[in-house]
């Protein structure tokens, strides 16, 4: 199996340097400045204003991710962390920002240049049952996507299938099931699979486990860990469980109302988080550390459909000044690899 | 279970609903006061030539037998005769000549329907939130709400009456002129086909964007496929699942409809048939009118089913 995985990793890296060949210090996808907003139809702010009125789901959010890496991307729900994903994988159309991939920008690139790149960048979805299109067997599922991107010849295809369910911990057999005779586990296992056929360089993994039974969770988690150390994939994993996230991830960013407000590596993050908001969620879990302080969640929650200028945490923050209130703090590196954005991180 | 499996399961149960069916059919009639004898006999009968009619016609025998005898006289092709209507001619020729023009007039309603409710439905979908799904939106409201009676007036006022495009009365039979049939046969489809149109628009609005958010169409466009890939492959094939169930549901309202239908545009079909029947008294006729309804429901419910199975796996498997 591991002389069979390192192949495969190989075979994932030369697909990979065939399409862009490029440095391996540069990292595999690096995102600047993006902002995703989206047009509110209705609500009182958007009938009471004269223009129309945006939501910043991603507000100029920039990270890297290196290869072979798992960012974790951790936050409240409506916090913009799917909306990162999909915007990477070009679901949504950025406002402004780059996202690039392989060294290539492919933030402003049209649908038929695009398509090359997709196949690097795959998702996994939450609901696992309705990832797949309930009409087609899981032969079908995989085949169209391989058939599309001209992967491999269509005498390999079967083959190819069945290495990627072997891969995700399937049977050859489960090919001629429909979606609904499986369970959510090996749909999920069915999903992953789907992503591996593709050889991709990143997989954006969205809520993956919280819609599974708790026992089935740890293995789906293990076969993220194992599709890392053993194809040397990057994963960003989307989640809103924190131990998940340590479990799984080297890196892990924190999302609040669109902006990332801190990005460290997974040990210092829990052990010495910098900003408020991370502290109030390492508390809201029983982390070790201090615990939650009673102001912290006091207070109004931020809207992020008025267009406020200050810094996003501010009517819930313990810490805050009176230039808080001015402008959204700016990324500042504290530390190699831990990025924050708060003016007051040294006086915690 | 295999699809031959769910198909022999299907049709032993609508062969089952047609024997219940036609056994209420068939009991309501006997329960409904006067004696068909008298009808028959008129004033001149006497205790003597109702006994012996009775007799004749097996209705001195208890009610299961009684119907035992129609069960297999219709069996073998027999529905009796007309007592009243048409010079008491057998009801099989009576049906011959109405239910072709009822089948024409509900078919041509029912496909005005579906294309309109396909365009319209798809557009507002994909439009959604823009003007043109506003606008389907209301017209298909406006098509449920409009009493089909009404709505046909206004049709025959507008189009026969003001514009002469149609004929404001009556019926070219298919088997006359098939030009002739589409022609004349145009206002009264379209009076039946608007209320199912603005049902089948909104069914398929609804599903389509319901669909649309499936996380396996957000998949597939995220390899790339080509929009109108998706949109027949992932987003239409599924949703269109609702809509043929609905479509199916809705055939037995379009008999309700063509009753009334037929009457204002005066159409001999099976409406008219059962209508004047009724008024009649002319039993038997009403019971073999219902008994073509029923049939003819439960065969499109069966399509129905049959449909619905070859585009959605978890029925069968």
């Amino acid at each position: 199996m591991w002389e069979e995985g390192a192949t495969f990793a190989a075979s994932c890296m030369a697909m990979v340097e065939k399409a862009a060949p490029v440095d391996k210090n540069t990292p595999l996808l690096s995102v600047r400045d993006l902002l995703v907003r989206f047009k509110l139809r209705d609500g009182l702010s958007a009938a009471l204003s004269r223009g129309p009125t945006y939501l910043k789901a991603v507000d100029e959010v920039s990270f890297d991710i290196g290869r072979g890496e798992v960012l974790g991307l951790v936050g409240e729900s409506g916090s913009g962390k799917t909306t990162i994903g999909k915007a990477i994988l070009r679901l949504y159309e950025p406002q402004s920002g780059s996202i690039v991939v392989n060294g290539v920008d492919i933030t402003r690139m049209g649908d038929r240049a695009l398509k090359r790149y997709r196949r690097d960048l795959q998702m996994v979805f939450q609901d696992p049952l309705s990832s797949l299109n309930p009409r087609h067997t899981v032969r079908t599922s995989l085949r169209t996507p391989l058939l599309l991107h001209k992967i491999c010849p269509p005498s390999e295809v079967e083959k190819r299938i069945d290495e990627a369910l072997t891969r995700s911990g399937l049977s050859p057999v489960f090919k001629a099931r429909y979606p609904h005779e499986l369970s959510g586990g090996q749909l999920q296992r069915v999903a992953i699979a789907r992503a591996l056929t593709m050889s991709p360089g990143l997989v954006v993994a969205d809520e993956p486990v919280s819609k599974l039974d708790v026992s089935v969770r740890a293995q789906i988690l293990n076969l993220f860990k194992d599709l890392q150390t053993k194809f040397g994939i990057s994963i960003i994993f989307i989640t809103h469980d924190l131990r998940v996230a340590r479990y799984l991830c080297h890196r892990i960013g924190v999302m609040y109302f669109g902006k990332l407000v801190e990005i460290a590596p997974v040990e210092e993050l829990f052990t010495a988080p910098k900003h408020p908001y991370t502290k109030a969620l390492l508390g809201t879990v029983g982390a070790e550390g201090e615990s939650l302080d009673g102001a912290q969640v006091a207070g109004e929650a931020f809207n992020p459909a008025a267009d406020t200028t200050g810094c996003r945490y501010y009517a819930r923050c313990p810490m805050r000044v009176d230039r808080c209130k001015t402008a959204h703090p700016p990324m500042e590196t504290i530390k190699s690899g831990h990025d924050i954005a708060c003016y007051e991180w040294r006086r915690s | 279970m295999g699809f031959l499996w769910y198909l022999t399961i299907r049709i032993g149960g609508a062969l089952a609903t047609v024997a219940v069916g036609s056994f209420l059919i068939f009991l309501i009639m006997k329960l409904a006061p006067g004696d068909p004898a008298l009808a028959v006999l008129g004033e001149s009968a006497t205790p003597e030539t109702i006994a012996a009619y009775h007799k004749e016609f097996g209705l001195d025998e208890p009610i299961l037998v009684q119907f035992g005898i129609w069960a297999k006289m219709v069996l073998q092709g027999d529905l009796g005769k007309s007592i009243a209507l048409a010079g008491k001619f057998p009801i099989k020729d009576l049906l011959a000549t109405r239910l072709p023009i009822t089948l024409f007039i509900g078919m041509y309603g029912l496909v005005i329907a579906v294309v309109i409710s396909l365009i319209a439905g798809t557009a507002a979908a994909l439009r959604h939130g823009k003007l043109t799904d506003t606008v389907a939106t209301s017209i298909a409201v406006l098509g449920i709400s409009m009493p089909d009676f009404w709505f046909s007036y206004v049709l025959i006022l507008a189009f026969a009456l003001s514009l002469d495009w149609f004929p404001s009365y009556g019926f070219t039979a298919p088997g006359e002129s098939w030009i002739g049939a589409f022609h004349s046969g145009f206002l009264p489809a379209l009076a039946i086909a608007a209320p199912m149109a603005g049902v089948f628009a909104r069914i398929l609005r609804a599903s389509l964007l319901e669909t649309a958010r499936r996380e396996y169409v957000t998949a597939a466009r995220s390899y790339g496929f080509a929009a109108p890939f998706v949109f027949v492959h992932y987003v239409f094939r599924n949703a269109v699942i609702p809509f043929v169930t609905v479509l199916g549901l809705q055939v037995r309202y379009l008999l309700g409809g063509v009753v009334i239908i037929e009457r204002v545009f005066g159409i001999s079909g099976m409406g008219s048939l059962m209508v004047d029947a009724a008024f009649a008294r002319d039993y038997p006729v009403v019971q073999a009118c219902a008994l073509t309804f029923l049939v003819g429901v439960l065969f499109v419910n069966l399509l129905v089913d049959i449909v619905c199975a070859l585009l959605d796996p978890r029925r069968t498997r």
